[in-house]
């Protein structure tokens, strides 16, 4: 199992802000080409590539910029999402800061796709760095002409605004960060209608994560075959794993979709786990994602096969535990996160993450009942089944998993009282 | 991080080109960024400029984290 850089490729080769250093290694090309193509055969290109969202939802980016193109009503936004708060994923950091020229390709691409004059790059607050060379990159994309009116002498023109994010979790998820960029409380809304129809001050919005941006320059760069070689029947492409927790070695690893297994993967990258006792669960994709067992490790690292052994790709942040901690800490560890991030716009999720919390640090002292954890689970469906948005939807599914998954761990706990 | 002064607040409008909907949720980062909050003026004068009211500005920065509308200090 080897890494296949694609959207890494140039990370560390240039300076970061270093325009000459992108260019000389093939950069710009694919902006070029989207120029001299027109807009409508750019998406007819990302659709046909089967492009899809990497930043956890798996929503097909082709169709998505087409809804937006086909909304007669202007003026309308793009905007790139670097929020990246999901626990244990920091992959879009390693593109913002190793080629911060690539995703401001693929933002001028997709704006001219879409038609929006102003975009947007909403980045996490805890990226200082990255955000103050996302101001810099702006000032030179400006002096060299990739910002502002006519870019490379078309008659095309973008504005790029470096919004720096507000230490929110829920900022992440579509409509919240269209909520904050309209100076509102960051909260998710009711779908339809969806963004691309009434999104950022009502007008279309496209949101898109950093990842997918990058793909855009190099499949319009190195052409729709080529970029459908790579990966499997309805994933082409590369994914960039983040790879953290009870592991030797974490880090970003992008890797051919498909192209091992998840035990390979902590294996070879992580070089196993930091005890050396064997694996207990694994969160494939992000904080979000449901526990997978040691079991189930042997699924490809493709969005059918781990939804298959049931869990969910989501960010591809793959979360290690070893054998010897326990569920209920895995649990009250997550609980204790989400339980302060919900945005409050629905009920269930406002109500029940906080219950969820409030349950766990009862079992964990020692003074639940297995009334207790029946509670939990059907707290946790309720969310699952009713909550608005992808947080509520999400955040109990490593909590229902766990409890199927390790009972003995919760039992042993309730009986130790 | 320095002490409130509209003067050095009216530059921040300059440097971003002036206030708008658009880019009010960028520029009341760089107003906290600069002071350390976002003080009472600061709010009066963008709700002028974007037509939004101070309540919704409020309602706005005391639901972030990082937004602060009061100076907080060690004493």
């Amino acid at each position: 199992m080897k890494e296949t850089k694609l959207l890494t490729r140039r990370v560390g080769k240039y300076e970061p802000l270093d325009l000459k250093g992108y260019e000389a290694d093939g950069g710009l090309v694919a902006l070029k080409r989207a120029l001299a193509m027109g807009p409508e055969s750019v998406i007819e290109e990302i659709k046909r590539a089967g492009l899809v969202g990497r930043g956890g939802a798996g929503f097909p980016t082709g169709p998505k910029w087409a809804m937006a193109a086909g909304e007669e009503q202007g003026p309308k936004y793009f905007i790139c999402n670097a929020e990246e708060g999901e626990l244990g994923t920091f992959k879009d950091k390693v593109l913002l800061d190793g080629d911060p020229w690539m995703v401001l390709e693929g933002i001028l691409i997709a704006a001219y796709a879409i038609g929006a004059k102003q975009t947007y790059i909403y980045i996490n607050g805890e990226y200082e760095q990255t955000i103050q060379l996302w101001e810099k990159l702006v000032v030179e994309a400006r002096k060299a002409g990739f910002l502002g009116d006519g870019i490379l002498g078309s008659k095309f023109s973008v504005n790029l605004q470096v919004v720096k994010g507000k230490g929110l979790y829920i900022t992440g998820e579509e409509f919240a960060l269209i909520s904050s960029l309209e100076t509102r409380r960051a909260a998710s809304r009711l779908k339809p209608p969806y963004p691309t129809q009434k999104g950022l001050f009502g007008r279309p919005t496209v949101v898109n994560n950093v990842e997918t941006i990058a793909n855009v320059p190099v499949i319009l760069a190195n052409g729709v075959e080529a970029y459908r070689k790579l990966g499997v029947e309805g994933e082409p492409g590369t994914r960039l794993f983040s790879l953290s927790g009870a592991v030797k070695e974490s880090g970003v690893y992008e890797l051919e979709v498909g192209s091992g297994t998840l035990t390979e993967f902590i294996d070879e990258f992580g070089r196993g786990t930091s005890s050396g006792r064997p694996v207990k669960a694994v969160q494939p994709g992000g904080g979000t994602s449901a526990l997978l067992a040691r079991a189930s490790l042997g699924c490809k690292l493709t969005t059918q096969a781990i939804r298959q052994a049931g869990s969910e790709i989501g960010t591809a942040g793959v979360i290690v535990y070893e054998e010897g901690s326990s569920a209920v800490d895995i649990v009250k560890g997550l609980l204790k996160f989400y339980g302060s991030e919900s945005c409050g716009r629905c009920a269930p999720c406002r109500i029940g993450v906080v219950r969820m919390r409030e349950i766990i640090e009862k079992v964990f002292q020692g003074e639940g009942t297995t009334e207790d954890l029946e509670q939990l689970r059907q707290i946790g469906k309720a969310c699952v089944a009713a909550s608005t948005c992808g947080m509520g939807q999400a955040f109990p599914l490593p909590v229902l998993s766990a409890l199927e998954l390790f009972p003995q761990d919760f039992e042993a706990v309730i009986e130790n009282r | 991080m320095q002490k409130f002064k509209m003067e050095t607040y009216q530059n921040l409008v300059k440097d971003v080109g002036g206030v708008t909907a658009e880019n009010l949720f960028m520029f009341l980062g760089k107003v906290q960024e600069a002071f350390g909050y976002v003080p009472r003026e600061v709010v009066r004068d963008v709700a002028a400029r974007t037509g939004f009211s101070e309540t919704r500005i409020y309602g706005a920065l005391t639901s972030y984290r990082d937004f602060k509308v009061r100076l907080e200090c060690d004493d």
